[in-house]
């Protein structure tokens, strides 16, 4: 890794999730080209954020068993007086 | 006597319930301790309805009280989270190559199940596992997520970073750009 590189790491999150302003998105993606273990990073990041957008329906998914659910509204109605 | 939650405040953590309880699967991975989390969790909300905010964000709010409730509890059960060993998970993860004709990103889509994501998700060390889940899965901010795991906003976005290389190398999707 080079001298840069640590500067570059920091901002790849904001990177990846595009909310760096534009001047810093330039300088990310300059180094990028130029330096192929922060690009396998950013790939890597890329990747899993993908992946885990396209499933995050389906991971929030989780069927909420019956017994919590009347827990719940249980708690609800022991408040209401 | 406790006063009565208003109608709006119950019908809307009802409705959280579902993303309450996927998270606490999550941080708990096992059913019975997911449904004592979130139980706690709404009792809470309830109690504390007066020091919610109108007008912010209900969702992080709950998620901030699930969170600081595990905290507590494993703090309770003298069960720390995994400490991390930063070193080793930078070495961890060899590359491997990928066919050029398919991007990796359509190839990890296609190939990966569920049941394998959900398990590469609970394989990594909680910090990370927390951290990447609250952005990527519900999409909270840097700012919200810190608020809620009690972190600055720079350790956070670290452990975004670091925690979504780990879960693409368990998944097995290195890319050489």
């Amino acid at each position: 890794m080079g001298k840069s590189c640590g500067r570059i790491i920091e901002r790849l999150t904001a990177y990846i999730d595009e909310l760096l302003p534009e001047q810093e998105r330039a300088e990310v993606e300059r180094h990028l080209g130029a330096c192929p273990p922060c690009r396998t990073c950013a790939c890597e990041e890329r990747i899993a954020r993908i992946v885990l957008q396209a499933r995050a329906f389906r991971l929030r998914a989780a069927a909420v068993p019956p017994e919590l659910r009347s827990r719940c509204e249980a708690s609800l109605r022991g408040r209401k007086r | 006597m406790p006063s009565a939650p208003s109608p709006s405040f119950a019908a809307e953590i009802m409705r959280l319930l579902e993303p309450l309880y996927a998270t606490a699967m999550r941080l708990t991975r096992n059913r019975a301790d997911a449904e004592d989390l979130v139980q706690d969790t709404f009792v809470k909300a309830l109690r504390f309805e007066d020091r919610f905010t109108a007008g912010t964000n209900l969702k992080a709010w709950l998620f901030t009280i699930l969170h600081n409730t595990w905290k507590n509890r494993l703090r309770g059960a003298a069960r720390e989270p995994l400490d991390i060993d930063s070193g080793r998970v930078e070495e961890a993860g060899a590359s491997e190559g990928l066919a050029a004709a398919d991007t990796p990103e359509r190839i990890l889509l296609r190939d990966t199940l569920d049941a394998d994501l959900q398990a590469a998700l609970d394989e990594m060390p909680e910090t990370f596992r927390q951290a990447v889940w609250l952005r990527d899965v519900e999409e909270f901010s840097y700012a919200e997520i810190a608020g809620m795991l009690d972190v600055p906003v720079g350790t956070v976005m670290s452990r975004i970073s670091r925690g979504r290389r780990m879960l693409a190398r368990r998944l097995g999707g290195v890319a050489h750009g």
